[in-house]
């Protein structure tokens, strides 16, 4: 069953693989991030960064959408995270069958507007943001299970 | 429904209070979790800040666990002095994966848990440059 599904440039690190891991008792986390799944070297170091007892996929957005089936059959509660907005964009529009999504964090960069503590988009991941919008999934901000819930508007 | 557990870390300046901040950034607030930073100032009294500690402990209610910095270092000295007199656990050369591992408990704590999470690899100092040569076990589904 899938627990939850987050946006966080960082991946794997304290706040999913120690905070968010143990909120949803997860016992996969799958990565779906092209960048990092043609990444020998950053599957290795994300291998090592998670949690003890959990499993870690990473998948491009292509082969998560081609194991769909699978991975919702599985008996694991599953956590999934997306590096960035265009990934999460182009997997929920070959699978929107969700009703929200965390942007848990998304990097300041030149041109980015703010919209929350830890949420910053530019053009494009504004373009993104809406287009996950339209498929009439909810997108809130909440980087740990005990902080507010906020709803992003664009 | 279980005993709860206190948990103060302990240290030298203000390690303690690094540890605790840090802990709120990756896991957030955490009600359970105290800090004592020693030495702060010149007439910082370690005995009587661990017998305050100690008399307004309800043992019967709570577990403690003090959780100092170094082995041998002043503040470990210091609450080993009180373990004939009161029931805490004391743990030292605290890290930040052993807090958070120790935080993030939902199962009661005993000593023989409590042993248990110090034992733990995943917690313990490791050397990263040799993670590295290990393949990786991903499984592809």
């Amino acid at each position: 069953m899938i627990k939850g599904i987050r946006v966080d440039h960082r991946l794997v690190h304290g706040q999913v693989a120690f905070t968010w891991t143990h909120f949803y008792a997860a016992t996969r986390i799958i990565v779906i991030d092209d960048k990092a799944a043609g990444d020998e070297f950053q599957k290795m170091a994300l291998n090592m960064a998670k949690p003890a007892g959990c499993k870690l996929n990473i998948f491009t957005v292509e082969q998560a959408l081609s194991k769909m089936e699978k991975i919702e059959a599985l008996k694991d509660s599953v956590f999934i995270v997306f590096g960035c907005t265009k990934d999460a964009a182009r997997f929920l529009e070959g699978c929107p069958r969700f009703k929200e999504i965390n942007y848990g964090g998304i990097a300041k960069k030149e041109g980015s507007k703010t919209y929350g503590d830890v949420v910053y988009l530019n053009d494009q991941e504004i373009a993104d943001t809406q287009k996950i919008l339209e498929l009439g999934i909810s997108i809130y901000m909440q980087q740990l299970p005990s902080t507010k819930k906020v709803l992003l508007k664009l | 429904m279980g005993k709860k557990t206190k948990v103060i870390v302990a240290t030298h300046g203000r390690l303690a209070e690094g540890f605790a901040g840090v802990i709120k950034m990756i896991v957030g607030d955490m009600e359970k979790l105290q800090t004592l930073c020693c030495y702060l100032e010149a007439d910082f009294d370690l005995d009587q800040a661990i017998r305050d500690i100690m008399e307004h402990h309800d043992f019967g209610k709570e577990e403690l666990v003090v959780c100092t910095d170094v082995m041998g270092g002043s503040v470990n000295n210091g609450f080993v002095k009180w373990m004939n007199r009161y029931p805490f656990h004391l743990i030292t050369n605290t890290n930040l994966a052993f807090l958070i591992d120790l935080l993030l408990a939902t199962e009661e704590l005993d000593s023989e848990s409590i042993k248990r999470k110090t034992q733990d690899p995943q917690a313990a100092v490791s050397y990263v440059n040799d993670h590295i040569l290990i393949d990786d076990d991903l499984d592809s589904l």
